[in-house]
């Protein structure tokens, strides 16, 4: 479609008149507002965990890729991982002779 | 004299709930004004304006008087076309020229550009191409092409920074004219016959 075409198609488009509002619409929205609280309700519990379990199972399912794809990279690259200290502490402190 | 927005507002935090009705009367009309360019069907328009009065009625205590009423409540009707769009999308997909009515289809295959479109046949025309894009688009490109609004008050209007606007109104329009290209190139194809059964001996 060339520019003109678009153009008029807009320009026309844009001198449809709105519809009058009907005379039910004031009363229709004034029961409306009636009927409804003036506040929003408070969410109950369930409603806030149905908010936030979707955002916590994210961020805890990203954290476990993270931490599985960083244990591969150092795997693959033979960097030194923590393992060889855990041990060496564990050794030192957790199982030295003579405490089991 | 007529009492300012902010007057009847003022009254209604005092415990003059019945004054909000004032407040719709003198609203509705630019209420639908802004609604109407997203819904047609009247039945539907109206809801989506109800929906807007009532969450003005519920945030009216955000309500901080630093802009004028008309403006805040043109972000709440901007808010609620929005969602409703969104809505619509899951079920509502792009369509193809067989739904046209006949004079959009005149016009799009026409090459005449003195060719006279009325305001109804272009409203079609420019819905059925819209549904290309996603409802942000939608919501920018309505603000800009037919309301004529700046990217400062759409800004303003949609709680998205300037250049956000700007990038999204850009790609709107791209998308909007490849869907009415594509809707002009469907009515230029030529018809196919249907197969012509072969005589069969008897």
């Amino acid at each position: 479609m060339n520019r003109s075409k678009l153009h008029q198609l807009l320009k026309t488009a844009r001198s449809e008149p709105a519809p009058a509002p009907s005379t039910s619409l004031e009363s229709r929205i004034m029961r409306a507002i009636r009927l409804a609280p003036t506040t929003p309700t408070e969410p109950t519990i369930s409603e806030t965990l149905n908010v936030w379990f979707p955002r916590i199972a994210l961020t805890a399912a990203t954290m476990i890729a993270l931490c599985i794809a960083g244990d591969h990279l150092l795997s693959a690259f033979h960097w030194p991982d923590l393992e060889p200290g855990v041990v060496h502490l564990s050794s030192q402190w957790l199982f030295t002779e003579g405490t089991l | 004299m007529e009492d300012s927005d902010e007057e009847v507002l003022k009254r209604i935090r005092d415990g003059a709930t019945d004054g909000f009705a004032e407040i719709v009367r003198r609203h509705q009309s630019q209420v639908l004004a802004i609604l109407h360019r997203y819904e047609r069907d009247p039945h539907l328009l109206e809801d989506l304006a109800q929906d807007t009065f009532l969450k003005a009625w519920r945030a009216l205590d955000q309500f901080d008087g630093r802009a004028p009423f008309q403006q805040w409540l043109s972000r709440i009707a901007v808010n609620v076309a929005r969602d409703h769009l969104s809505r619509q999308k899951r079920y509502r997909h792009e369509i193809g020229f067989q739904q046209l009515g006949d004079d959009a289809l005149d016009w799009l295959s026409s090459d005449d550009h003195q060719l006279e479109l009325q305001a109804s046949t272009a409203r079609e025309l420019l819905d059925a191409a819209m549904r290309a894009l996603s409802p942000a688009e939608q919501v920018v490109i309505t603000l800009q092409e037919l309301e004529g609004r700046s990217v400062r008050e759409i800004s303003h209007l949609t709680g998205s920074s300037g250049v956000a606007v700007r990038v999204r109104a850009l790609r709107a329009r791209a998308k909007l004219r490849k869907a009415l290209k594509r809707l002009e190139d469907q009515c230029h194809e030529p018809i196919q016959a249907p197969p012509i059964a072969e005589d069969r001996p008897e």
